[in-house]
């Protein structure tokens, strides 16, 4: 008895382990590929370097900021959806949900719309991370009066639907063909040109929110029995509601700011996952955060490599790659699924 | 020696009154069953003495702690619930489900001990799911995931169990086998509480029975009194017989009284 919960014990922390080695060999990818060939080995001297050269700045104000971004958006994007799907004990949840993504998109696109995304290299993920407050502002005020989680996922639906036709109004009125093209491609999401400001702005919030939702793996655990047995068995299921929504929203709202909006990395990864970690909610949290990572920086480094004409999106890539392999993944289980 | 207690509760549910005053008890070391027609409001009962469910008026205690709506996640360690047809969302194996029992005890960060182990590993002895141990949960009969459900319960190890029928959907055996294990909690010190219909195994278990009618308490006590010729017919509208043997007392519907 004893003996199979070391083996489940000791499998997962092979499969933490592992998962980690693969974030560290995508950041250091993610150094390597650029249009500047720069071996992985110089771009790691030329990080810690402080002189002017080429490569130096090519290293620390390009390619750094990007592998940074890649392996934060990509954990926050997984473990966002492990929360989400642990939480309305569904496996087609996704961080989106509770609407942050689309409010986060509608304020970062209102500052293109006003022009006031030229002004400043902060304006625009600034724009994303309030219009991202605002819709949890609304979502909290929902869960806070003791709505079930069908109300809050409908709520999430009622937002996510009104943000989506308040940037297709922003599309529609664009001042100029070019606007209407910038908000489009910013809405595509990617990773490119981004800079240590955008990592400074963003990346606190997404720390705190993956730290948040980190705490409430014991809790979806219990959530897996419904939310009666699991009051029962000293869970505070409003806390871990809020929990999860403030913390999805501060990580998942930051995420979108600098990148826009990146699909179905926080369905999937989860997805995947969960076998390998026996189904547990509270395992697939943290398996799920690496998983991510490295999906995203795998991406990110195929992107790059791929994009011989126009740059190839990475939120056009990940559903591009990902929906097929979701569809593969889904009939392949689909005796699993009642 | 403790008690559980409901006084004057009235619980309504979308203007429909489900509960009324309706005074509830249990001490540590007897079973009590909770027994009425589909829809007397036993469930609904069983939830607000748990403080899932808002009641309009009257008080819950545990000794002499109140109980109150949304409070109960401080109680878990003392009560734990059974939730009728209670079953697992997610693909867990049998184990990390009976494991859930002891997250009362864990707090949010410690990992399970040797000592938690073996509580676990008793409570599916005790039910008779250690075979399984391994076993995805969502793949066993409805039967077999009850046991699961109640070894949940049983590593928590409680001062007070309130079971919405345990035994809905069990073979003969397991019934046996499970009013047996509820026999011997009770025995060890812990006050169980128990919905079931089956009125003759609630007779040979139980010290006591309640007898929920629309919502409210029409008797209470002995199996003799409550399982009366007159309360029967009142609350079920049956007319049964009754047979005493060396194995307890038996209660067998035979007919329904035209009304």
């Amino acid at each position: 008895m004893n003996r199979l919960f070391q083996l489940a014990d000791a499998r997962f922390t092979v499969l933490l382990l592992c998962l980690s080695l693969a974030v560290v060999i995508g950041f250091l990818a993610s150094l390597s590929v650029g249009p500047v060939g720069i071996g992985t080995l110089a771009v790691l001297s030329s990080l810690f370097s402080d002189s002017s050269d080429v490569a130096v700045i090519i290293a620390q104000e390009i390619r750094l900021p990007r592998a940074l971004l890649g392996a934060a958006i990509g954990a926050t994007l997984g473990i966002s959806g492990a929360a989400m799907q642990g939480y309305v004990r569904n496996p087609l949840a996704e961080p989106g949900l509770i609407g942050v993504s689309a409010s986060a998109a509608l304020g970062a696109v209102l500052t293109i719309y006003f022009g006031l995304s030229t002004l400043y290299i902060w304006t625009l993920p600034l724009g994303g991370m309030v219009g991202a407050a605002i819709g949890v502002a609304i979502m909290v005020v929902i869960a806070g009066r003791g709505s079930s989680t069908l109300t809050l996922i409908l709520a999430g639906v009622a937002v996510s639907t009104l943000a989506g036709a308040l940037t297709s109004l922003a599309l529609n009125l664009a001042p100029n063909p070019f606007a209407a093209v910038e908000i489009i491609f910013w809405l595509l999401g990617s990773l490119a040109n981004r800079s240590m400001e955008h990592v400074w702005l963003a990346g606190p919030f997404m720390l705190i929110g993956i730290a948040l939702v980190l705490t409430v793996g014991k809790p979806l655990d219990a959530l897996s029995l419904g939310e009666d047995t699991a009051s029962t068995l000293g869970v505070n299921v409003r806390g871990v509601r809020m929990r999860i929504i403030v913390g999805v929203t501060m990580a998942v709202g930051a995420a979108t700011a600098v990148a826009g909006a990146i699909g179905f990395v926080g369905l999937v990864v989860p997805h995947l996952l969960r076998p390998l970690v026996g189904h547990r909610p509270s395992l697939l949290l943290p398996t799920s955060a690496l998983g991510g990572a490295v999906l995203l920086l795998f991406s990110d480094v195929a992107v790059r490599l791929l994009s011989f004409g126009p740059e190839l999106k990475l939120g056009v890539f990940t559903a591009l790659v990902g929906s097929p392999f979701f569809l593969w993944l889904v009939l392949k289980l689909r005796h699993q699924y009642l | 020696m403790s008690i559980l207690s409901a006084q004057q509760l009235n619980v309504s549910i979308s203007g429909n009154k489900i509960v009324s005053d309706a005074s509830f008890s249990v001490n540590s070391g007897e079973i009590v069953a909770l027994i009425g027609p589909n829809g007397a409001g036993k469930t609904t009962l069983l939830k607000a003495i748990m403080g899932l469910i808002k009641v309009e008026s009257g008080n819950i205690y545990y000794d002499n702690m109140e109980i109150k709506f949304n409070q109960q996640h401080q109680f878990a360690r003392y009560i734990a619930y059974l939730e009728q047809n209670s079953r697992s969302y997610w693909a867990l194996n049998v184990e990390s489900i009976v494991m859930l029992g002891r997250l009362p005890h864990l707090g949010r960060w410690k990992r399970p001990s040797a000592n938690d182990r073996q509580f676990v590993e008793k409570a599916m002895e005790v039910c008779d799911v250690l075979q399984f141990a391994d076993r995805v949960v969502t793949t066993l009969s409805g039967g077999e995931q009850a046991r699961v459900m109640l070894a949940r319960t049983l590593a928590t190890n409680p001062h007070f169990l309130l079971a919405d029928e345990p035994v809905a959907g069990l073979d003969p055996a397991h019934q046996l086998d499970v009013m047996e294990k509820l026999r011997d909690l009770a025995d060890g010190g812990a006050g169980i509480v128990v919905v079931m219909h089956d009125l003759t195994l609630a007779s040979r278990y139980c010290d006591r029975m309640t007898l929920l009618f629309e919502g409210r308490v029409t008797a209470d006590g002995s199996s003799e009194i409550v399982l009366s010729e007159q309360h029967l017919a009142t609350a079920y509208g049956i007319k049964a017989v009754y047979h005493d043997s060396d194995h307890g007392k038996f209660v067998i519907p035979i007919r329904r009284l035209k009304g």
